[in-house]
């Protein structure tokens, strides 16, 4: 299973799981960045066209979109989750 | 950053950080989180039929990733969420139609806010009540005054059973919510209610359906939570379409939001895991009341409503 594994008797995560924490969100965020930078804004011309004038297609393209962005991050932050909690594990074991 | 099909400019930073609470709100919660999400987009300057119109599409995309999350805990009842399916649908297009015969006459704005107000007071109030019960049973049974509570039951026992005993065919059982029998027509009315919100107030409407998962049908909240999430992606879907259609989605919006609701999502889901049925419930209550306040306090602020 991705993602967070909640454990019961959870001691406090080493330092080092933090900065692995700290980097996984700017990297994240850097992404995040550069696709509303260039991928939205570049939508938003033929967008704004077909909710004016061809709404039927309009509907349709926002489920995909929304339905393949869903995709696309949920990838992207399994990816990022799971390196973070392999980190965690690793410090836990060194220390 | 401007967003021409509503007409607004809204910061990008604060969608996404709206996104990231709103996600881990509703993985944890099993809602599309809809009762902040609404008021927020509201507070942020977008009108009242587009804050509908968008937040479903929004919490379409974010329902995906909590959806599958859930599913992998086994929270998903997926014959239950397909026999739902009709009635949702139905009752999508019913609460759009509303929208649309509101817009005509120029009330989105009190008739919406006024009524998500109220209702998300309502559901706060219920859930409380239903909520501090529960955990007083179990404190009975862990002091031994009851012998036994045999899986995760709400207090409110007496609605579920009537329902389950009614004799309305065709049955169907539903092995994986521990329902052995009930009639089909209870959940289609259930998936009717909620789609009907869903259509008028936006989002997936999880604060009625969540509710009437429980509540109405006995669904266990773990699988109430999953398989609501599973509606979520259909009605939402649904409802983006009819919407969009209607001129009251901007989907640029919605994608900004979802870059933090995706991170967020994963989050809230996995934490379900750490708490039981009635925890969940309370730790709930809090949050329609915020999503209420922040909505009346903008119908107020622009003179919307009177005093």
């Amino acid at each position: 299973m991705t993602g967070i594994e909640p454990e019961e008797d959870e001691a406090a995560p080493p330092a080092g799981s933090f900065q692995v924490l700290a980097i996984e969100i700017v990297v994240y965020s850097a992404l995040v960045a550069t696709y509303l930078l260039l991928v939205l804004r570049s939508l938003r011309a033929p967008l704004l066209e077909m909710a004016e004038h061809h709404r039927v297609l309009y509907g349709i393209a926002a489920v995909l979109l929304m339905l393949g962005q869903g995709v696309l991050l949920e990838f992207l932050t399994s990816l990022l989750v799971g390196r973070f909690s392999r980190a965690r594990r690793e410090e836990a074991v060194r220390a | 950053m401007h967003f021409p099909i509503s007409g607004v400019t809204i910061s990008s930073a604060w969608l996404i950080g709206l996104g990231l609470v709103v996600g881990i709100l509703g993985g944890f919660f099993g809602v599309g989180g809809s009762f902040l999400a609404g008021p927020a987009l509201y507070a942020l300057g977008l009108p009242m039929n587009f804050v509908v119109g968008t937040d479903l599409a929004h919490i379409m995309g974010k329902s995906v990733v909590a959806a599958k999350k859930h599913r992998a805990l086994g929270n998903v009842d997926l014959k239950l969420g397909l026999i739902m399916v009709g009635g949702t649908l139905v009752g999508v297009e019913l609460g759009a139609q509303v929208v649309q015969i509101l817009k005509r006459h120029d009330l989105t704005d009190i008739v919406l806010g006024t009524l998500f107000s109220t209702i998300l007071l309502l559901l706060s109030g219920f859930m409380a009540w239903e909520s501090i019960s529960a955990l007083r049973m179990r404190r009975l049974v862990a002091t031994g005054r009851i012998k036994t509570i045999k899986r995760d039951r709400v207090h409110f026992t007496m609605l579920f059973k009537r329902v389950q005993a009614m004799r309305l065919p065709p049955y169907v059982s539903l092995p994986a919510s521990g329902i052995p029998k009930i009639s089909v027509w209870a959940i289609v009315a259930v998936g009717v209610v909620g789609g009907f919100f869903s259509g008028l107030l936006g989002g997936g409407a999880g604060y009625i359906r969540m509710p009437s998962l429980v509540y109405v049908l006995g669904v266990p909240t773990h699988v109430a939570i999953g398989t609501d999430l599973f509606e979520i992606i259909i009605s939402a879907g649904y409802g983006t379409v009819s919407h969009a259609i209607k001129g009251n989605v901007d989907i640029l919006i919605a994608l900004v939001m979802h870059t933090g609701a995706a991170v967020g999502a994963q989050i809230g889901a996995a934490a379900t895991e750490k708490f039981h049925g009635p925890k969940i419930r309370l730790a709930f209550v809090p949050l329609p009341v915020l999503g209420a306040a922040v909505l009346l306090f903008q119908l107020f602020h622009r003179g919307v409503i009177k005093l």
